[in-house]
Parts: C-alpha cells; structure tokens; sequence
C-alpha cells in the first residue's frame, strides 16, 4: 500500500534524506534503479536486496529485503523482517535478555524504538565499511565478496583469512588492537567505521560497545563461538550478511557447505570402528577437557568417534588433572589438539613424560591444529574452519577414518612427527 | 644426652623423646600412604598398597596413575617438607632468630627472578600454541628457578666470607630479596609478557608438589640428601651456635667456616625445592618449632631427625589439603600452609614476648 | 677439687708484649686505647680490670681473649700467640664469659655445661665420661650442681652467670676471662660468684681477669688491680695490689671528677659537699657507725665535741642542743630533727670538712 505523498512532505522528506546522508558521512547518493520511480509509482517491493549504497526515495511499505535468511542451525541468532528493517536477535548466554539490532535499510527511515527495541543498537545497512576485531567474522566477508568491505580488524598478525591478508599486505586494512589485546577506542571511533564487530566476552563488553554507539560507530557483538554445533557456528555467516544485505550469497553458500558438511558425516557414519578420541594438553596443571555437549565433543559425533567424555553434558570445558585423564583416556586411540607440527612428540613430552602413558602417544596418533598457521600467528582453525564446518569435519574424518576420504588433504589439523625415541 | 645420676627424669625424658619421634615416623608413614590413596579418580586404599608392592590392580590405569602421578608428587612432598625444615632450623640457629625462614637470605626472591625472566621476559612472539608449551614446561622453569636462587646464594656466600657480624649477612640478604622481588615487580608491570604469561607465573607463586617428574626427582633427591648431610656434619656448631657468635668462636669453632657451611647447606635445600615445588612458605618457619616443643629440647641432634620426619608429614598433609579430596576443587598450595603455618607463627610470637629472657643477640 | 688445669707451673698462662688494643676504623685508621702494654697473668691470681666507662677494659680483655685483633704487639697463651693459635687448640687453654644474655631455647643448665667440652668432642659432639667427669667438676665448683636439671630459660641471672662460668670451667682452661661477668646480678650473688672464683683461682691454679665496674668488689677481692686511667690521647694502665694502687692515689685519679672523692679510709667514694654544721656522735657499736653515716649525709661535719650532739643508746637516741633535748626512736627521725635545728646552727661559722685528698676525681 503507497501513501501518496504531497509535495510538501515529499521536500521534507528529502530534507531529511539528505540530512541522514550527511550525518552518516555517506557518499552522495549513487543512483538506484528504484529511486528514479516517481512516488505514486513506488513498487511494492524491491527486487534483491542493496548491497551496495541507500535507497533514494524510501517508500513506507516496501519490503527492502526480497532475500532473507533464517537460523535453523545457529541457537544464538533470530531475524525479523520488517518492511525497511531487520531486527536481529544475538543471546550471548549471559543470562538476561539477548540484544537486539534494529538495522535499517539506508535512505529509509528509522522506526520509533519503543519497548524491547528502545535500547536495541541502531546500524544502517549495508554498511560499507567495516572495522572488525574478532577472527571468525573474516571468512564470512571473504565468503561473501564482501573482503573490500573490511577496513580494520584486531591486530593483522593474528588474521589467516588469505583475501584480508592480501589487503592488509596492500595498506587497506589498519589493527586496532595491541598485542596484548587491548583495543585502541579512540583509533577506532577516530576512523568512524559503519560497523564495528566485537566478541561478546567479558562482563563489560556490552558497556563497552555502548561507548562505541555513543560515539557514532554502531558496534555488534559476536557469539559464535556459543555455538556447540559446527554447522550452527557455520551459520553465522548470515548474521554477517545481515549487515552487507548479501542474503541471497549467504545463503547460496551455506547450503553449499550444508550439503557438503552432510555428506561428509554420511561418509564417516559408514565406517565400522569409532576409534576412542580425547583432546588438549594440560595448562598449568590443569587438563581443560572439552564437554560431552561441546563443539568439539559433536565435531568427533559427526565424525563417527567416540569421544571419552561424551557422556558428560556441559557445553563448556571441564578442568581435571592428569589422573582423570588417564584413567579415562590413557587406552584412547586419538589425541587430537596436541602438540605442534613444527614440532615433535618428543617436544611433548619433554613437557610432561607421563604422555608416554597414552596409547595414542606411543601408537603416535597425535595431532596437532596449527597447521594452517601463518607467520603472524594467525590460525585458520579460528577462522575458516568455524565457517567451512565441512572443510574441518573433513579434517577430523580424515584423521579417525583414512579411507573413508582418502583424497582429502588435510588443512587444520597435522600429525605431530615422532622425532626421534620418544 | 644429661648427666646421669641426677633424678631419673632425664632418663624418662629422653626414653620421651624416643617414643615421640617414632610416633612421628608412624605419622609420616601413615601420611605417606594417605596421600597415595587420596586423587580425583577414587581407587580403593587397599589396591594403592597392592600396587606399592607390586601386584597388577584391577584397572590397568590405576597402576599408572599411581606410580606416575601420586607417588612423585608424595615423594616430592616428603622431600620438599624435609629439606624446607633443616633449612628453616639452620637460619633459625644462625641468626638466633625464631621467626627465620630458610628464605631469609633472599634464596626464594632470587628464584622467583629466574621463573621471572623465562616466564615473562622470553618469547613474546605470537600466539603458537608452541609457545604454551615449550618454555613453560618444566624443565625451563626449574632450571630458570634454580639458577636464580644459586646466583643469590653466591652473592651472599661471598659476602658472608668477608664479614663477622650474623647480623650484617642477614641484612645483606634481606636486601637481595628485596631488590629481585623489584625486578620481578616491574617484569611483572610492564607487561613484557602477556596477560597468559603472568597467569603462569602466579601460578608457579602458589606453589606445587604435583610437578616433579621421576627424572627431576633424581636430581631433587640428590639436592636434599646432600643438603641434609651438611645440616648432620654441622650440628655440633650449630649447638654451640646456640650460645651466639662469640661464645661459639671462644669454644674454637671458626664461626665464619661454619657459617658458610650452614649458610650452603640451607641455600641448597631452599634453593632446590624452591625450584622444583615453588615458593613454598611456612614450613621452614613453623616445623622446627613445633619439633622443639614436641622434643623439648634445641639440640640439634635430636631436633634433626625430627624435623626430618615432621616437615615431611606436614608437607604431606599441606598437600592432601590442598588437594581437596571429595571435591573437583583445589587450593593453592601456599594457602594451606600458611593457614597450618600462620598459627603457629603466632603462638611463637605471643610465647616469646612472655618469655622474658629472649633477646636477639 | 682437683686441679683440671693444663700447663707446668713455670708456664705463664698469658702475658702480652708490647700490646697496643683499639679499633681499626675506615681508611685506615686507628684509635688506639692503650698502648705499649706488657701484662702477666699468673696462675692462681685473680686480676681485675677497673676504670670508668671509655677507658677499654672491654677493649684490652676482648682483645687479649682473643676475639678481637690487637693494633699491634701480641698476646701470648703461654708460648703461643693468640692470633696464630688454631681456634679448637685456643679454646683449650682460654675460656670466657660474657655479660650478654643468651637465649639456648629448650636446655638444661647441664647441657649448657657440656657445650663447654666443645674442644674436646668428635665431630658429632658426643660426650666421653671424662668429657661427663669435667662437666659434673665444673658444676660442682661452681655450686650450679643443684640446678644440674633446670632449663636456662627459667633461672635468675645470678643462677645463669653461674651456669656460664661452669660452662667456660668445662672448657679446662688455664685463663678465663670475664667481661663484666657479674655486671646483672645483685650484690650478695656477686660476691658469692667472685668468692667462687678466688677458690678455683686458689685451688685449681686457674689465672683469671674479670672487668667490673665494681670497684668496691674489685678493691676487696682482686689479688691484683690492672687499672684504666683515661688519658688523651690514650689511657694509661696500672698495675698492682688494690691497696698500694689506692694509697698511690692512682686509684682516685683514674676516677677523678669534680663531685665526687675516693675516701682512702672508708675505700669508697663520698661526695663533698659544702659543710652545713658539725655535730658530735657520741656512742659505740653499729648504731653509732651508721648514725655518723647517716649525719654526713646530710651535710654535717662529725667532730668531738660541739654544740649539737647526738647521743647513740640502746634502741634509741637523744639530740641535744644547748637549748632542748629530743628523743628518737628511728635515725631518720634524729635526721628529720637535725634538719629542723641546722638553720639555727648554721651561724655557727663553717670550716671545711676534713678532705681526705687531693682535687676530687671523677664518678666511676
């Protein structure tokens, strides 16, 4: 339904267009094939999402989002679609409510916020310039085409995602974090991003992405890594996408990897042994085990592994001492996340040499995840592997059932060499 | 050990003291055995002794879990207590001083600077998971820990050949603490290391026996043994110690030789478990005193064996504490034994302002 | 008691050669506190060493003991120099005790005495019965064989010295050296103490030197005086019998001060201050001897005869003036009426009090 708008409204209007664009320091309006349509001709609908720039003439009514994504995998993510906007939904499992993102279709107006919305972080999309400071959102923009789109991530040495890599190689991505972590605020509000990408760990990250809002850098947090299921963490791409209204490849893409991830897990589930798996090394004397419900325990599920802890039922990891662990896992046949390939097992166990008491030590079925590592230090498990969920499923079927993907090249994970008597 | 002939109480005392030093062997035994069955996997007390001697237990892993894990850790409790003991007793006597550590000469803040600068100082580049591992195992450390506490030890040592007065060593000592704890403060600050890397070396703060491997415990045992073959050869000037640097001198003990003896055997022991436990506190401070109380008596012929057997004990149980049993938490184990340690400070101190003849000399 | 001791009788246990002791300060230099000193020290003679405070008798015993080096010269244990001397083979033949407290924690007086046997013992510190035959003569000697087993920490101070000087007797030596070693305790206990060692000096042929700054006890128990006279730039020592060094003067010298006096017939030292009146004591025995006391202590002159007597009887006392006549029960009363007639009495015209000596000395 159009309202026709006089031509007084429609000066104010435009007024007003033009005062948004110049306080979102956007460029001068390029031209879009709807906003060339005279007002009482407003279409109800557009044909694809805008992906690049706003829209001209907003017309109350339109559904600015012809391409939409749903979150069928992801438990951390909800969308609605509201005609010039999205409502989008990040439960950080913190307790609380989750926050809420109202992210409006640029050149249209914004909705009144009232209620759950009235403190919801306002982005304009898409947004054309990104400063993100978490890893795993830099695969969704390389996924997407979206690579130009990034301007700053946290510090470069820690990125493995290749397409930012060459831009920051090239000068067109700065770090706004120092090696210690901490982030430089005033370099990031001082460049003004459209968007600034967070995690969402901490108790004060929300206060401080609310010091970010009130400086005009819209900031969203991330919480992928909530996500226990691989093909759940795979499917933030689409909250990504939300913000670049690159719907239509999103969801192109994960179907791919879907499809892909299914038939990995077909393969495995064909084998006839589930060899006995169990992970980490010790850190200051304490073993952090992933939980029986964890990413990593349904990663070795989907694998057709039977992981020693599977029976337990966090999400998080458990803290035991070596004595627990080997007496559940001194028989396992896998130890995976261990060591390193660059170095050997004979490094391992010169931290500890009671590893010489795991089966899989001495069988020298140890692998190790920092094979796709980059000088930096960068390492493309935290990147790639959460948004190529079939890529490291593969990986991990590779390692517990060689013959199932016998052509498989493994990308994250590397068997540490013996070197020498262990 | 008195004059016989005199009322028959000296016999009793020392049929006494006989009785009480066995009863702290059976404790130490009995501790000894309790730690080994004591873990975060339940295995039966019966089966622990089983495997002791020999025989196969009923679940392969449980004979691992027991000669690889609970038995170093109980082995380097023992030695730990023992050594942390003498060396206490030595810098007791030393420094006629009851409330001396075996610390007191800066042996602790020397090896925290070692843990210091391997620990924050070196590797700061990147993120390898290698990184976590190498230079924070355990070799590294302990080698890192055990030179620092020797270069102080050097430093006093020297210092103690060339000076007569007790007094003046302590002070020198107190001030290498001092300094290398400064050291480690700003290492600390600046943030040379990462927030990871001083989690580790807090870590290493609160103090261990879970970390010694069979092949360190060689090298642990040879310190300790040694270190308490000095403390035995030098308990005949410790006991004229006990009168004070001048009378000890005019009974023909060369003070100085003797200090510097005592002075290398305590650095050895402290030094030594230091590396490989960590900090340990209170140990040293409180077992000789609670060795003299039992034994009534300060010489250190009968003080030796017993604070032997007792900071052994108390370092098994401080570690069986600390460790919880019955539940999946733990306590650092400095916690407990300055909870054990601090109490027993205070009861020195309220005993030694009652007693009116205490004067530092 | 038999004689423990070591060494012939021609043998003398200690003698200096041109002995200089002081102290050795920064960038070398020295202050010397005496010089040039040639002392012995013979068997069975106990020697003490007296002067006022600064002179070094701590200096001179700590440094003819041994434990502190001498500036120059050298001191000799009998034909062997104490700063050559191993120390196992010194602590044979010298023995000290200290006027610091010592603090053995949990030890019976007896085990403190066998520490003395040090020099004798294995490595292990294991007594022999003759190590336990020594130990059990020393605290017999000494009279500590009743607190055998008493813990150090419980005795009184007199009981300890005892304990101490039974220690350094374990030690079998033939000097002992004493450095204020009777300084805590109280006068009856030290007299006993020096009592006890006069005998072992006597009986055993044991040469001691005790510092003391008591000078009374001193006087009337040394065999032989070294006395301290400070001097600038150093002090001087003398050496002989208490009673020529008091008649010498030598002792009032080393004592000198503007208050006070050594009174060469009482062998103590009074102060002399202004006479305020005489009066006569009339009266024998104790009574009277302390009455006098008593009346000079006040200010007051006693003489033959005078205006002011006071009468000394059996249990009580009677002053009498030309005008009145008191009688008391107490000395302090007689004192108390006697300061109520001396402003009247002081016109009477003073003459100076009967001063035993040359200008007075210095408190000790």
């Amino acid at each position: 339904m159009t309202l026709a708008f006089s031509p007084v409204l429609r000066a104010l209007a435009l007024a007003g267009l033009l005062a948004i664009l110049t306080a979102c320091g956007e460029p001068a309006t390029p031209a879009q094939p709807g906003a060339t349509e005279s007002p009482t001709e407003a279409a109800a609908a557009v044909d694809a999402n805008v992906t690049d720039g706003c829209v001209d003439e907003p017309h109350d009514g339109t559904d600015y989002f012809p391409d939409k994504v749903e979150f069928e995998h992801a438990s951390g993510l909800a969308v609605e679609y509201v005609g010039s906007h999205k409502v989008v939904e990040v439960d950080t499992q913190t307790g609380g409510e989750p926050l809420r993102y109202v992210l409006v279709q640029c050149g249209t107006e914004a909705p009144d916020l009232a209620g759950d919305l009235a403190d919801a972080t306002v982005v304009e999309v898409p947004v054309q310039t990104a400063i993100t400071l978490t890893t795993t959102n830099l695969p969704h923009f390389a996924e997407l085409d979206a690579a130009d789109a990034v301007v700053g991530v946290g510090t470069a040495d820690f990125v493995a995602t290749e397409e930012i890599l060459e831009r920051i190689e090239a000068g067109e991505v700065d770090s706004y974090a120092g090696p210690d972590g901490q982030t430089d605020a005033e370099a990031v509000i001082g460049a003004q991003p459209d968007l600034l990408i967070m995690d969402a760990f901490g108790e004060t990250i929300v206060e401080e992405a609310q010091r970010f809002n009130d400086a005009d850098v819209p900031a969203v947090l991330n919480a992928d890594f909530n996500e226990q299921s691989l093909l759940g963490r795979a499917e933030w791409l689409k909250f990504t996408a939300l913000f670049l209204n690159a719907e239509a490849a999103a969801n192109e893409t994960f179907a791919e990897i879907q499809t892909a991830y299914d038939d990995v897990v077909a393969a495995a589930a064909e084998a006839d042994d589930q060899p006995a798996v169990f992970a980490n090394t010790p850190y200051e004397g304490t073993w952090y085990m992933p939980g029986g419900n964890s990413y990593f325990a349904n990663a070795v599920a989907d694998a057709n592994g039977a992981y020693v802890f599977a029976d337990d039922e966090s999400t998080g990891s458990l803290e035991l001492d070596i004595e627990t662990v080997l007496d559940r896992a001194g028989d396992a046949d896998v130890w995976l996340q261990a060591g390193s390939v660059n170095g050997t097992l004979r490094d391992l166990r010169a931290i500890d040499p009671r590893f010489r008491e795991f089966k899989a030590f001495r069988d020298g079925q140890v692998w190790a995840y920092d094979k796709a590592t980059t000088a930096g230090g960068g390492n493309a498990v935290f990147e790639t592997a959460y948004t190529r969920a079939d890529l490291f499923l593969a990986d991990l079927v590779a390692i517990l059932h060689p013959d199932v993907l016998p052509d498989h090249e493994l990308m994250f994970f590397g068997q540490v060499p013996r070197g020498g008597d262990q | 050990m008195s004059v016989a002939g005199a009322a028959a109480t000296p016999a009793t005392r020392v049929s006494l003291r006989a009785v009480t030093i066995g009863a702290m062997a059976v404790l130490l035994v009995a501790v000894f055995v309790l730690t080994l069955a004591a873990g975060s996997v339940a295995i039966p007390p019966s089966e622990v002794v089983g495997i002791l001697l020999g025989r196969a237990p009923s679940e392969a892993p449980w004979a691992t879990i027991v000669h690889q894990v609970r038995l170093p850790r109980a082995v380097t409790a023992l030695l730990a207590g023992a050594g942390l003991g003498v060396g206490g007793l030595q810098m007791q006597t030393l420094f006629r001083n009851p409330l001396a550590d075996p610390f007191i000469l800066g042996i602790s803040s020397g090896a925290s600077l070692g843990v210091a600068l391997v620990v924050l100082a070196a590797g700061t580049a990147g993120t390898s998971l290698v990184d976590g591992l190498g230079l924070l195992g355990n070799v590294g450390v302990a080698g890192a820990a055990a030179t620092g506490a020797a270069a102080v030890t050097v430093v006093v040592l020297m210092v103690s050949r060339r000076v007569a007065s007790a007094a003046t060593v302590l002070i020198i000592g107190l001030m290498a603490g001092y300094a290398t704890s400064a050291v480690v403060s700003v290492l600390l600050y600046s943030g040379l290391g990462r927030v990871e890397r001083v989690r580790a070396y807090i870590s290493w703060g609160f103090g261990s026996f879970a970390g010694t491997t069979w092949s360190e415990l060689r090298v642990l045992t040879a310190a300790v043994v040694i270190g308490l073959v000095i403390a035995a050869a030098t308990t005949k000037p410790m006991n004229a110690l006990l009168l004070g640097d001048r009378y000890a001198g005019s009974m023909g003990l060369r003070v100085r030789r003797a200090r510097l003896w005592i002075v290398l055997g305590a650095s050895l022991l402290a030094g030594t478990v230091t590396a490989f436990c960590g900090p340990i506190a209170f140990i040293g401070v409180a077992v000789p005193h609670m060795v003299r109380g039992l034994l009534r008596s300060s010489d250190h012929r009968v003080l030796l064996p017993g604070v032997i057997l007792l900071g052994g004990a108390v370092a098994l149980i401080a570690g069986l504490v600390a460790q919880l049993p019955g539940s999946d938490a733990m306590l650092p184990l400095n916690a407990v034994t300055s909870l054990i340690g601090a109490p027993i400070v205070v009861a020195i101190l309220l005993r030694w302002r009652r007693s009116s003849t205490a004067v530092m000399t | 008691m038999a004689a423990l001791v070591h060494g012939g009788d021609d043998v003398i246990p200690l003698r200096t050669e041109s002995l200089a002791v002081g102290y050795r300060g920064s960038a070398r230099q020295q202050r010397v506190v005496l010089a040039d000193l040639d002392l012995t020290l013979a068997r069975g003679e106990l020697v003490c060493l007296v002067g006022p405070n600064g002179s070094g008798k701590s200096t001179l015993l700590r440094t003819i003991a041994g434990m502190q080096p001498a500036l120059s010269g050298r001191t000799l244990l009998g034909d062997d120099d104490v700063a050559t001397l191993a120390p196992p083979e010194r602590a044979r033949r010298l023995a000290v005790v200290l006027t610091e407290a010592v603090d053995v924690g949990v030890m019976t007086a007896t085990d403190l005495v066998a520490l003395g046997r040090y020099p004798y013992t294995d490595w292990a510190g294991r007594l022999s019965p003759s190590d336990w035959e020594a130990v059990r003569w020393a605290m017999e000697a000494t009279g500590a064989s009743a607190l055998a087993d008493r813990q150090v920490v419980e005795l009184s101070d007199g009981e300890r010295q005892r304990v101490l000087i039974a220690r350094a007797l374990a030690q079998q030596p033939q000097v002992l050296a004493l450095d204020e070693a009777v300084a805590f305790v109280d006068v009856p206990r030290r007299v006993e103490l020096v009592q006890i060692l006069r005998d072992l000096a006597r009986e055993c042929g044991l040469a001691l030197v005790l510092t003391t700054h008591d000078l009374d006890l001193a006087i009337r128990h040394a065999d032989r005086l070294w006395l301290l006279e400070p001097g600038d730039p150093r002090s001087t020592l003398h050496v002989g019998g208490p009673e020529d060094l008091v008649l010498a003067g030598a002792v009032a010298r080393a004592f000198h001060s503007d208050e006070v006096a050594f009174d060469l017939e009482r062998g103590a030292f009074v102060t002399t201050p202004a006479v305020l009146a005489r009066v006569a004591v009339v009266g024998h025995g104790h009574a009277a001897i302390w009455t006098r006391r008593a009346m000079e202590r006040e200010g007051l002159a006693v003489v033959d005869r005078g205006p002011l007597t006071v009468e000394v009887q059996q249990g009580s006392w009677r002053v009498v003036t030309p005008g009145e006549t008191t009688e008391h029960a107490t000395i302090a009363e007689v004192v108390e009426r006697v300061r109520t007639l001396l402003p009247a009495l002081a016109e009477i015209p003073r003459e100076a009090a009967p001063a035993p000596d040359p200008p007075p000395s210095a408190p000790a």
